[in-house]
C-alpha cells in the first residue's frame, strides 16, 4: 500500500506567503541580520490561511511528476499552529487527510487518515531532514524560521531580479541544532521593501551549495486583498538535478476558517 | 455480486449520478496485474490476479457525502481446479449525513478499529478476504458490512460511536485445494468438510458495537464493546462430517497511540468473552468435548505493545522503523484444544524511501517465539511516473503447522516461499 510520507509543515507555507510591512528605508538600512529574518517570517504569517498547492517534480531528464494538496491552516498563538491537508492527486493518494497541530518548542502532533486503512493514525511527525512526498523541499525548509537556534548576519546587499535585497547568512548556533539540520549554512535574499524571500541557496554539512530556492509570480492573491504572496516557488537541488515547484491557486489570507476544521472529525469521510 | 447487492448498487449509481454536477463528484480507481509463482517451482503460480477497482463519490449537498467502491477481478492461479474465474464485489455503498456533532452513515461500509499493524486484535468490525493469506494488499482484502454508524462528536473532541450491522458478514478463506488453505486437512482424516454453518440474515442475528475514543495531545484513546458473529469459525466434528461454525461472542477493546521521547507507543489490546474454539478429536483430554462437536467455549485475550520510530540516519532516507510484539492467551484453556493456548509473536517492519519517492523498500519480519514459525516479507516498490507503480516481493515461511507442541500459522505455509510482482495504473 501507497502511502504519505507526512509531517508538520505540510501545509506550512512559509515559504510562499508574506505580508508586506513596507518599513521605511531609513530604518531598514540598520536592521541586523536576526531582525530581517524576524521581519521576514513574520510576514509569511497571517491568522488564518487556505490555498490549493500543485507541486511539480522534475527529474535531470526531464520527466515530472504532480501532486495537487489543498490546504488550511490557523494560527492559534505565537507558539501553536494548526493545519489541515487533503492530497487530490495523485490518484492513488486522493483522501488520505493530514492534521497537524505544529508547536514551535516540541514534537508536533500528527493524525493521519488513510482512506485504504479506514483509520485515523496518530504518527510520529517526521524528521527535518527527510523530504515532502518526494520533492525537492525537506520539513525543515517548509518550517517557519528558526530564530531562536540559527545566528544570523546581514552581509550585503543585491539586487535579485530588480528588487532590492538583503543578503542574510544564517548558521547554526548550538549542537543540536547541528545534528538536527540538513544544513551548514543558509543564505536568503529578502527584499528590502517587503520583506519577501525571493531566494534562498542552502549549504550541506560538507559546506557544498546543495539546493536552491526562488520564489516568483509575487501578488495579491485577489482583487481586495492588499497583501501579497509569491505563487510559485522553485525549489532545485543542484546535486540530484532534481526540481520541485510549487505553484499556488485559491489563496485567502485569513479565511473564515472554524476552529473544528482542524479536528478528527473531518479527517474522515 | 449477489443479487441482494444490485438495488443497492443500482440506487447509489443513480444518486451519484443525479448528483454528477454537485461538488466533489467523481471516479477513480486502478487497474492491476498481480502474479506469485513459488520459488521451489518457478512455473507454478500460487496466485494471479487481474483487479479493475472502482471509486465513485460525490457530495449532493454539504451534508451529505456518497461513496460506492467496489471490484471486479479474474482469479487464475494454476491449483484452480475449475480454471480462470470472475468475480465481483461492492465493498462500500453508503451515504454519510452529517446533522450537529453528529455523522450518520447508513449501506455498505468498512469500519477500522484499533491501533495494530497488520495483525487482528481489536481490528474485528468489518472482515478480511483471506482467500490468499495476504498476499494482496492490505487495503485491497478488507470487506464491507452491511449496517449503521451513529458517531457523535464532543466538544472536547471525544467520540462516540454505536454501530449496527444487519447481518453477519463472513470473511472468505482458501478453498480447501488452495495452498492457502489452513484448514488441517491431516486432522480431518475421513471426514467431509462441509459449507459452513453461518447464521441467517434475520434481525435477531444482527450485530451491534460501542466505541468512545478520545484524541486529547498527550494519548490517543479508545473503548470499544463489539457483540458479533466470530469472524474466525470453529470447526465442528460428528462422525462423518466437519462443520465451520460461527458463534456469537462479545468483544472488549482497549486502544493507546501516546507520543513520548521522540517514539510512539501504540497499544491494542481484545478480551474476547464466549469464543468457540475447536479441540483435537485425537487427544485424550477432548473426549467430554464430543457431544458438542469437539469444541468449547473459552475466554481469550490478546494484546499489541508497538514502538513506532524515525531514526534519523542519513543514508536511511524517509525512514521508519516498527517494533510490535503481540500475545495471545485462551484463559482457563482446554487440554485438548486443537490451536496453541498461547502465542508470542514478535514483528518487525522497516521502510524508507529513495529517489524523491519513486523507490520504497520495505522489510518485514513475524517471529513466533512460542510456535517457533516466521514470515519474512521483502518488498521493493517502484513508481516510475505518475499512476503507474511497480512492485516487487519476496515472502518467506518457515516453521511447521500447529502439532500440539510448536508451529502456527506461518508454518502451515512453510510450502508458499514466493516471488511476486504487481503493475497497477491509478486513474
Amino acid at each position: 500500500m501507497r502511502t504519505v510520507k507526512t509531517g508538520a509543515a505540510v501545509a506550512s507555507l512559509g515559504l510562499i506567503t508574506a505580508i508586506s510591512l513596507l518599513p521605511s528605508p531609513a530604518v531598514a538600512e540598520e536592521l541586523s541580520g536576526l531582525e530581517i529574518s524576524r521581519r521576514a517570517d513574520k510576514v509569511r504569517r497571517s491568522d488564518s490561511e487556505h490555498s490549493v498547492m500543485t507541486m511539480t517534480l522534475e527529474n535531470h531528464r526531464g520527466q515530472t511528476r504532480v501532486r495537487t494538496i489543498e490546504n488550511w491552516s490557523r494560527e492559534v498563538s505565537d507558539d501553536e499552529d494548526h493545519r489541515f491537508s487533503r492530497f487530490l492527486e495523485p490518484s492513488d493518494v486522493r483522501d488520505t487527510t493530514l492534521l497537524t497541530y505544529d508547536h514551535a518548542h516540541k514534537d508536533d502532533d500528527t493524525w493521519l487518515y488513510l482512506p485504504a486503512l479506514k483509520k485515523v493514525k496518530r504518527i510520529l511527525s517526521s524528521n527535518k531532514k527527510d523530504y515532502f512526498m518526494g520533492s525537492d523541499f525537506s520539513y525543515e525548509d517548509m518550517e517557519n524560521a528558526d530564530l531562536v537556534n540559527w545566528d544570523y548576519r546581514l552581509t550585503g546587499t543585491e539586487t535579485v531580479e530588480g528588487v532590492d535585497s538583503y543578503v542574510v547568512e544564517g548558521v547554526p548556533n548550538n549542537e543540536r541544532e547541528v545534528a538536527e539540520t540538513a544544513y551548514s549554512k543558509i543564505v536568503s535574499w529578502v527584499g528590502k521593501a517587503d520583506f519577501h524571500t525571493r531566494r534562498v541557496h542552502y549549504f550541506d554539512k560538507k559546506g557544498r551549495l546543495s539546493k536552491r530556492m526562488q520564489a516568483s509570480d509575487i501578488r495579491p492573491p485577489s482583487a481586495n486583498e492588499p497583501r501579497t504572496r509569491a505563487h510559485r516557488v522553485t525549489m532545485e537541488n543542484v546535486i540530484k538535478r532534481h526540481k520541485t515547484t510549487l505553484a499556488f491557486r485559491d489563496i485567502r489570507l485569513d479565511a473564515d476558517i472554524p476552529e473544528n476544521t482542524f479536528n478528527q472529525r473531518n479527517l474522515r469521510q | 455480486m449477489r443479487p441482494a447487492l444490485a438495488p443497492l448498487l443500482l440506487a447509489t449509481s443513480a444518486l451519484l449520478l443525479l448528483t454528477g454536477s454537485a461538488r466533489a463528484a467523481g471516479l477513480r480507481g486502478y487497474l492491476q496485474e498481480a502474479v506469485a509463482v513459488k520459488t521451489a517451482d518457478i512455473g507454478q503460480q500460487i496466485f494471479h490476479r487481474q483487479t479493475l477497482h472502482l471509486e465513485l463519490t460525490g457530495e449532493p449537498a454539504r451534508s451529505v457525502y456518497l461513496r460506492m467502491a467496489g471490484d471486479i477481478y479474474r482469479d487464475d492461479a494454476d491449483f484452480r481446479a475449475g480454471g480462470a474465474e470472475f468475480r465481483s464485489r461492492i465493498r462500500e455503498a453508503y451515504a454519510r449525513i452529517r446533522f450537529g456533532d453528529f455523522d450518520l452513515r447508513v449501506g455498505r461500509m468498512q469500519i477500522g478499529w484499533g491501533e495494530s499493524d497488520g495483525l487482528v486484535v481489536s481490528d474485528q468490525v468489518s472482515p478480511l478476504d483471506l482467500s490468499y493469506f495476504i498476499v494482496p494488499e492490505y487495503d485491497e482484502i478488507r470487506l464491507g458490512v452491511d449496517g449503521a454508524t451513529l458517531d457523535y462528536y464532543l466538544a472536547d473532541g471525544t467520540e462516540l460511536q454505536l454501530i449496527w450491522l444487519a447481518h453477519f458478514t463472513s470473511p472468505e478463506f482458501a478453498e480447501l485445494e488452495s495452498p492457502w488453505s489452513l484448514v488441517p486437512v491431516a486432522q480431518l482424516g475421513a471426514l467431509v468438510l462441509t459449507a459452513a454453518d453461518r447464521p441467517a440474515g434475520k434481525l435477531r442475528n444482527s450485530e451491534f458495537g460501542l466505541r468512545v475514543s478520545g484524541h486529547p495531545v498527550a494519548a490517543d484513546w479508545s473503548l470499544g464493546y463489539l457483540r458479533s458473529w466470530d469472524d474466525r469459525p470453529a470447526l465442528l466434528l460428528s462422525t462423518t462430517t466437519a462443520t465451520p461454525v460461527h458463534e456469537m461472542f462479545d468483544l472488549f477493546t482497549a486502544g493507546l497511540a501516546w507520543p513520548v521521547a521522540g517514539v510512539m507507543v501504540r497499544i491494542d489490546s481484545a478480551y474476547e468473552h464466549g469464543r468457540l474454539l475447536s479441540t483435537d478429536p485425537t487427544k485424550a483430554a477432548s473426549e467430554p468435548t464430543a457431544s458438542s462437536g469437539y469444541a468449547v467455549r473459552k475466554d481469550l485475550w490478546r494484546s499489541v505493545l508497538a514502538v513506532d520510530l524515525k531514526p534519523d540516519i542519513e543514508w536511511w532516507q524517509q525512514a521508519d522503523l516498527s517494533l510490535q510484539f503481540a500475545h495471545e492467551e485462551v484463559l482457563d484453556p482446554h487440554a485438548g484444544l486443537a490451536g496453541a493456548a498461547e502465542t508470542d509473536l514478535v514483528m518487525v517492519r522497516v521502510s524508507a524511501a529513495y529517489l524523491n519517492g519513486t523507490v520504497e523498500p520495505w522489510v518485514l519480519a513475524a517471529y513466533d517465539t512460542r510456535g517457533h514459525n516466521s514470515w519474512l516479507q521483502a518488498k521493493l516498490d517502484w513508481t516510475p511516473r505518475d499512476h503507474w507503480r511497480v512492485g516487487l516481493e519476496y515472502d518467506g515461511f518457515r516453521g511447521h503447522a500447529f502439532d500440539g507442541k510448536s508451529g502456527g500459522t506461518y508454518g502451515a505455509l512453510g510450502s508458499n516461499d514466493m516471488l511476486s510482482t504487481t503493475l497497477r495504473y491509478s486513474f
